[in-house]
């Protein structure tokens, strides 16, 4: 990647990683024009960097790390509620139909149940379990301790849990599905996403 | 494990639509962010040129109307770093003044304007014509640094149940937000700080020691103390550091060095504070109370500093490289009481090549509401 800013290579790696990204972005914002919005910005903000960012993977750790922060930053500068409504709440699942149906209402709970996590905990669960980062690479793209980030994954879980138990759901599939903490992940020597 | 999570968030992200990539117009975007920190850094060279009457009268002559002078007159008297100093809601700079929308409780200076708190800790910004909305909530804890401030970025500790540092880049008009790790009870001196600006990247103390802070990623520093000890940190400038170091049993002295781990020279005895030029080239200190200092920061030689008649002086900041500016008074008595009717001071720029001191202001009162750009909350210090 050449110093100066290089328009046919940045231009390359949006293309290539631009999907990937808006993923991850509408799993921490949940909602598709938002993270439409957070990739645009996070990309514009590497464009900007791109004369310092040495190479490919670099440009894409920053692009993650400029997604997480300025999603964090976004909810805080705009009073966003951590536990805000969601549009389309699925009907509660207290007397939970046996089979497929229940299983779409728990998955739909899930996803609700995690879109009200606070934004920091829900980034910390999405880089972890979705984007199945270390803990050391999870604290580099949220710019803060791995403490921390074992602390907000694990403080998100338990939101979860209690989330899903107060749902009066399947207990045995609240336990499965959200067991302890994923446990310590090494890091990896050139790991491919 | 947590397979019906992982299961979730990749059914919810496969049913995503495509991204709607709009490459070129990340492209204008990020070209027109470019061209205005540029626009920003030539501008405050001309601005500059402007304060120091550098630019000939025919140049000057071209100025629009009226507002535009009046906005034109701010910009430049902020980007020469001309000396500041508030009273209640009127900040003073460059013979002119201009008013905030609260009580000032502490400010710093940029390149750009003023960042402040007000009582309640509320931080905004002001560039002399427009103040912004509320930024944020500032901490302040006794005597020390509740803002800081470097070039166009402000910084401070963001008052929540959790730790973290707000860093405002007044030419972008964007707060970042970094989270900080808690300070045990373990040592009443220490808390979550926010220490000193370089540039962009903001220092600050947390339960790992020394932090700096830098596109909102937090990395911490390696310092020589050990145990329940810590570094208490003046300065930071073009790399340099001013510190002291202070272990379990004893208070090391106040030092320079390329890092906390590197000691270029000793300036004085723990408790000396200090501040660098804006390149890094001399450190401004008090050596003892009312008794200011200056040394070369790359061989720490003691510079002659020009001679003044003043009782008691402090160096509290810089206009550029080669001025600095103080806060002088002409008589303190021997018990440092404040006498009737209020501390008289005058305001000096000093140049460290002229050896020579201006009074930029005069007779100035001591009195409530009065402020230095220095981020600290001066009605509640000693």
């Amino acid at each position: 990647m050449a110093g100066r800013r290089d328009v046919a290579a940045f231009t390359e790696f949006a293309h290539a990683r631009s999907a990937a990204l808006h993923r991850a972005a509408y799993l921490i914002v949940g909602d598709p024009q938002l993270a439409q919005d957070l990739g645009q910005e996070a990309l514009t903000k590497t464009y900007v960097a791109w004369p310092r960012l040495r190479d490919p993977n670099n440009a894409e750790a920053y692009t993650r790390k400029a997604i997480t922060t300025t999603a964090i930053s976004w909810f805080r500068r705009k009073g966003w509620n951590n536990e805000r409504p969601t549009l389309d709440l699925p009907q509660a699942a207290s007397a939970p139909t046996a089979g497929h149906e229940a299983s779409v209402t728990e998955r739909d709970w899930l996803w609700e149940a995690l879109q009200r996590l606070p934004v920091r905990q829900r980034t910390a669960i999405v880089l972890r379990y979705y984007e199945d980062l270390t803990e050391a690479q999870t604290a580099e793209a949220m710019g803060c301790a791995v403490g921390t980030v074992k602390s907000q994954v694990s403080a998100g879980l338990a939101k979860l849990r209690a989330s899903l138990r107060d749902q009066d759901l399947d207990p045995e599939l609240v336990s499965v599905a959200l067991a302890p903490d994923k446990p310590h992940t090494p890091e990896p020597a050139d790991k491919e996403r | 494990m947590n397979d019906l999570l992982n299961d979730v968030m990749h059914e919810r992200a496969d049913k995503l639509g495509p991204s709607a990539l709009d490459v070129a117009g990340i492209v204008s975007a990020g070209d027109r962010r470019v061209r205005r920190r540029r626009t920003a850094m030539i501008g405050g060279g001309v601005a500059a040129l402007v304060a120091l009457g550098a630019v000939a009268p025919s140049l000057l002559s071209l100025r629009g109307p009226a507002v535009a002078v009046e906005t034109n007159s701010f910009a430049a008297a902020f980007a020469a770093q001309s000396p500041t100093y508030a009273v209640g809601k009127t900040v003073h700079i460059a013979g002119e003044e201009f008013t905030v929308s609260e009580e000032i409780r502490a400010f710093v200076q940029t390149d750009l304007g003023i960042v402040y708190a007000d009582s309640d800790g509320f931080v905004r910004s002001h560039d002399g014509i427009s103040e912004s909305e509320t930024l944020g909530k500032a901490v302040f804890r006794h005597e020390l640094p509740g803002l800081v401030s470097d070039g166009t970025t402000a910084a401070w500790i963001e008052d929540g149940a959790e730790p973290s540092v707000s860093v405002f880049d007044q030419l972008a008009q964007e707060v970042t937000w970094t989270d900080l790790e808690p300070v045990s009870d373990g040592n009443e001196f220490v808390a979550v700080d926010v220490l000193a600006a370089d540039g962009a990247d903001v220092y600050v103390r947390d339960g790992r020691g020394v932090v700096r802070v830098a596109d909102g990623a937090a990395t911490t520093l390696p310092t020589r103390a050990e145990g329940d000890g810590w570094v208490d940190l003046s300065d930071v400038q073009a790399g340099m550091f001013a510190y002291a170091t202070i272990t379990d049993d004893t208070s090391g002295p106040f030092v320079v060095g390329p890092s906390l781990t590197e000691r270029s020279f000793k300036v004085g005895p723990y408790g000396t504070t200090g501040n660098f030029s804006p390149d890094g080239t001399w450190l401004s200190v008090e050596v003892s109370d009312g008794v200011p200092a200056l040394f070369e920061a790359a061989t720490g030689a003691r510079h002659e500093l020009p001679a003044t008649d003043y009782a008691w002086q402090l160096n509290f900041g810089w206009v550029d490289d080669d001025t600095y500016v103080a806060v002088a008074l002409d008589e303190v008595d021997e018990q440092g009481d404040e006498p009737e009717g209020g501390w008289s001071f005058d305001l000096l720029t000093c140049s460290v090549s002229a050896a020579d001191c201006e009074v930029a202001e005069t007779e100035m009162n001591l009195r409530d509401g009065f402020n230095l750009p220095i981020g600290i909350d001066l009605a509640n210090a000693d």
